[in-house]
């Protein structure tokens, strides 16, 4: 009886097992996604944000560096995007190399909110929002 | 005479009588203006795209018909995924209806050209009369987005942070939005399969 109990909890171990690895990559997966979705929506805020600083017709440095900036930020967001299909490869790879994409993705696409949100903020300050 | 009136009164009571009790008409959705005595309901302004088989594709093309529109882009990570089951439920649902059509932009029209656009179409299986894939300049096309969402930034409890990206809009034949539904939310959509029923219903066709 007391091998029949060892034996199930021995088979409950290794049947959670790799769910439980799957379930950290899940997280790590699904704490980039939202990095991304939260300031995804802002793409449409850099465009009219743009579109206004364009509409001044200033044409001096620091209007056209910030046009510059936040056509850098859409772009940046757009190419993260772009590269992060590669996760899709990934498919059969271990945990291992899974954990250590993810983390590195999660990184650049803190970056890429960090560049938005700041080109957004300048514009922002450069209107006198 | 006497005899006339009242036979014509009982036609028109009978005809009444047949008629269904119609539901209320969809409402125009977005910003009015007042222009003197007329009212200028929000609508669709012009534009060219770009199709999946490189043809241009204006406004005229799309007069005659009641379309969905939305906007995704090949490489999207999260939410165009689940929209695009909800087109792909539209899709499937109006397939033989001739005056329905889906209208998909990109925004990332850097990568989504022609090419990658007709893939992603044959990837789906579908009709390309019946579901277009559109791509052209990309301020072009973050500007109409805003044209199609205004109607649900109305919607919004929150002004400012709505996210607005997996909407569908109902588009009718004066380019006036009638409905929307948020496309990652299947209950919205199949209240906006309704939306559509009631709106062919407008133009003659009962489902």
């Amino acid at each position: 009886m007391k091998i029949l109990q060892l034996l199930a909890l021995l088979f409950l171990f290794i049947s959670c097992g790799p769910a439980h690895n799957d379930e950290e990559v899940k997280l790590l997966y699904d704490e980039v996604i939202r990095i991304h979705d939260e300031v995804m929506p802002k793409i449409s805020d850099i465009n009219k944000l743009k579109k206004r600083v364009r509409k001044l017709e200033k044409n001096d440095e620091t209007s056209i560096a910030l046009i510059k900036q936040l056509q850098d930020a859409d772009d940046a967001m757009m190419d993260w995007m772009a590269d992060f299909q590669k996760y899709k490869t990934l498919a059969d790879s271990s945990k291992t190399v899974k954990m250590d994409y993810l983390n590195v993705e999660k990184q650049k696409i803190q970056s890429v909110s960090d560049q938005m949100l700041l080109s957004i903020d300048t514009a922002k300050k450069y209107l006198n929002d | 005479m006497t005899k006339n009136i009242l036979l014509g009164f009982i036609i028109i009571c009978s005809i009444w009588a047949c008629q269904e009790v119609p539901s209320e008409p969809l409402p125009i959705l977005g910003r009015q203006e007042i222009n003197g005595q007329d009212t200028i309901f929000h609508h669709i302004p012009d534009f060219s795209f770009t199709n999946q088989d490189g043809q241009t594709v204006v406004n005229e093309d799309l007069d005659n018909y009641l379309y969905l529109s939305d906007f995704f882009f090949t490489n999207c990570p999260s939410i165009c995924p689940i929209v695009k089951k909800q087109m792909l439920r539209i899709y499937d649902k109006y397939e033989n209806e001739p005056l329905i059509k889906l209208v998909s932009h990109t925004i990332d029209p850097k990568r989504d050209t022609v090419e990658k656009l007709k893939k992603y179409a044959e990837g789906l299986s579908v009709n390309t009369d019946k579901w277009m894939f559109l791509t052209g300049d990309k301020e072009e096309l973050l500007d109409i987005a805003e044209d199609y969402f205004v109607a649900a930034y109305e919607d919004a409890d929150a002004p400012g942070g709505f996210d607005h990206s997996g909407k569908i809009i109902l588009v009718d034949k004066k380019r006036h939005i009638r409905a929307f539904a948020e496309g990652t939310d299947p209950e919205d959509v199949t209240q906006l399969l309704k939306d559509i029923d009631l709106l062919l219903l407008e133009y003659g066709v009962k489902k």
